[in-house]
């Protein structure tokens, strides 16, 4: 008799110590099809990296798929085996690379490397309970990042304490929650195969209300405005005055003469304030206490749905509504940074943050919700960005790939002549996808490029691509680079061979 | 002793607080890996000594076995560790117990769970301040 995946005879005589041996080995070979056969279909499988036990083949494939996507050169081996017929009970170590986690900034590499007991019950030669015991401490940060009180911090706070946030970017003179405690990999599939919840109170919104509301907006910014009806929202830019990008906001137009400039980590509202003063518009320009969350995934929607008054399915690509979601008035808009489905919810208080958080944890738990940050790995894939005016300075719209939106038939508008001379004379630099040869550490400043032992440019972005399987990186390289160029990049952890490829990557 | 008395021996000690008794059951260069306080100690004075300490955080510990596999030198036990710390904390987690034995006693005993959400810290509530 043959198993499930067909790989090697299953006999209802074998103890559980051999099916545990089994495991165990086909987890060194990667074979998950070959792991899900030595289960019963409604199998439990309890490890402490899950809240809960794990209920039936599907639920166990997902864990483990995380497992293999997110580790390499796995060893597994049992120092000890007690074995019964039906059960058995094993001490043994692992040790395991950690895929698309750069190395410590010592140097060190990245690893999972722990001790463990593991026991297991079996029925008619098919596992019915696997049991793992160990601590996960020693795998994860020693503590957090330190915090300070002279940084804001998000209404969802206690939400992504419980959920176990390690570490911080400060984004808007706010915390924001970039990493908890899973390996990247599992993040990655629960975006792109599940769903996501993202604290992203951090992304402020420069609100411009009033009769002079669309006049600012459209000087502000480099797309048209008056064309956006309301219900709408607009990818855009705002650039200074030398056409350098501040930041690339989404527009949201959500109720007649107001408008939400989603934005990045720059100080927009005090802008938008000194040049609504400066012009004399009869606008009122402030920052509400709109605190966004954002819910991203193949199964947003279906988390959302239940959730919110209005009918989300109408709600289309690049589209906003006011309606209530958990009873918390918000505008929902189709929108994020994920490169795929999704939704951003902005509660119009942070009063009941925490209700609306815990809402939506418990209309996610069915499926697979995680607590995450915006993940880095995927964005990088699809090509979505930030740009951070303060570290990211003398980018500008063409350099960065933004032409599209850059509209210099519209009127007057901040930074409009130096763009037009700049499109005149074309870019010096422009915005590339890399493929390395071998990973990269974390980017934690701007790494040269180099050709030839000539520097060309920067890398702004590095990370591992899991759908590639590779490290990639985003660089702004001088303009004559072509596709397939061989460049070097240079990091404090060495040189890194790598060529332009196609961009985005996916 | 078998490694299962040994075993049922700690447990014992250890719900009782009896430090003493619990020293006795180590061989002299033993090693106890206790994930709980971070600690994996040496030798019966410093199992002791660990030991003592553990006494003096907790109102009550306890240990309850619920499956047992043993030989001779060897016992692999899954159960339930319960604590009261007397900072008025609770720990209640599954978790395994190891114990290898060697002639003059237990020469490893090894305990398994997980001690991630045991935070060492926590803010409270704190909300956002609007600029406006």
């Amino acid at each position: 008799m043959r198993n499930a995946a067909g790989s090697e005879p299953r006999s209802a005589e074998r103890s559980a110590g051999a099916v545990l041996e089994a495991y165990c080995a086909a987890f060194r070979r990667r074979g998950l099809e070959e792991i899900l056969a030595l289960f019963t279909l409604d199998a439990v499988f309890e490890i402490p990296l899950e809240p809960a036990p794990l209920v039936g083949r599907e639920a166990i494939a997902r864990v483990l798929k995380g497992a293999f996507l997110g580790l390499d050169e796995i060893e597994v081996w049992l120092e000890h085996l007690l074995d019964a017929k039906d059960t058995a009970v094993a001490e043994g170590v692992f040790r395991a690379r950690m895929v698309g986690v750069p190395p410590h900034v010592d140097g060190t590499p990245a690893r999972l490397d722990f001790k463990f007991v593991i026991a297991c019950e079996i029925e008619e030669g098919l596992i019915r309970r696997w049991s793992e015991y160990f601590d996960t401490r020693p795998l994860r940060p020693r503590e957090r990042a330190r915090l300070y009180p002279i940084t804001r911090r998000s209404p969802y706070w206690d939400g992504t304490v419980q959920a176990g946030v390690q570490d911080f970017m400060v984004y808007n003179h706010t915390y924001f929650p970039l990493t908890y405690l899973r390996a990247p990999a599992e993040e990655y599939l629960a975006l792109t195969e599940a769903v996501t919840l993202w604290d992203v109170a951090c992304e402020r919104q420069t609100e411009v209300r009033g009769p002079d509301a669309a006049a600012l907006v459209d000087y502000l910014t480099t797309r048209k405005v008056d064309d956006l009806p309301v219900g709408a929202c607009r990818y855009t830019l705002v650039c200074d005055p030398e056409g350098r990008i501040m930041c690339d906001p989404v527009l949201l137009h959500p109720w007649p003469d107001v408008y939400w400039l989603s934005h990045g980590d720059v100080d927009l509202t005090l802008w938008a304030r000194g040049l609504a003063l400066g012009r004399r518009l009869e606008v009122v320009v402030s920052e509400p206490d709109v605190a966004p969350l954002q819910v991203q995934g193949p199964k947003a929607l279906e988390v959302l749905r239940g959730l919110t008054e209005m009918p989300l399915e109408e709600l289309g690509r690049y589209k906003c509504q006011a309606t209530r979601v958990a009873g918390v008035p918000a505008v929902v808009s189709r929108t994020g940074w994920s490169g795929g489905p999704g939704y951003e919810v902005f509660p119009l208080s942070s009063e009941r943050a925490l209700h609306l958080w815990q809402a939506l944890l418990e209309a996610g738990r069915p499926h697979g919700l995680r607590v995450t940050g915006p993940n880095i790995n995927r964005a990088v894939e699809k090509g979505v960005t930030d740009t951070s005016y303060y570290s990211n300075s003398d980018l500008n719209p063409f350099e960065a790939g933004h032409e599209r939106l850059v509209d210099l038939e519209k009127g007057e508008f901040v930074g409009r002549a130096a763009l037009e001379g700049i499109a005149r004379a074309g870019a010096a630099r422009k915005t590339v996808g890399l493929r390395a040869s071998e990973p990269l550490p974390l980017l934690e400043w701007y790494w040269p490029v180099e050709s030839a032992g000539r520097r060309v440019g920067e890398v702004r972005w590095a990370c591992h691509s899991f759908a590639l399987g590779a490290p990639v990186a985003i660089a702004v390289v001088e303009r004559a680079l072509e596709r397939d160029a061989a460049l070097t990049i240079v990091h404090g952890g060495g040189r890194t061979p790598a060529r332009i490829v196609d961009f985005p990557f996916l | 002793m078998r490694a299962e008395q040994a075993l049922k021996a700690y447990v014992d000690a250890v719900a009782s607080a009896n430090v003493d008794a619990a020293r006795a059951l180590f061989a002299p260069r033993a090693r106890l890996e206790m994930p709980l306080l971070g600690q994996t100690l040496f030798g019966q004075e410093e199992i002791r000594a660990g030991l003592e300490r553990i006494a003096h955080v907790t109102l009550e510990c306890r240990y309850e076995l619920r499956r047992l596999k043993s030989t001779d030198t060897l016992a692999l036990a899954e159960g339930l560790l319960e604590a009261r710390l007397r900072n008025g904390g609770e720990v209640r987690r599954s978790m395994a117990l190891v114990v290898v034995m060697a002639a003059e006693g237990i020469e490893r005993l090894s305990s398994y769970l997980d001690t991630f959400d045991h935070r060492l810290w926590s803010d409270g509530l704190i909300t956002a301040r609007p600029l406006a």
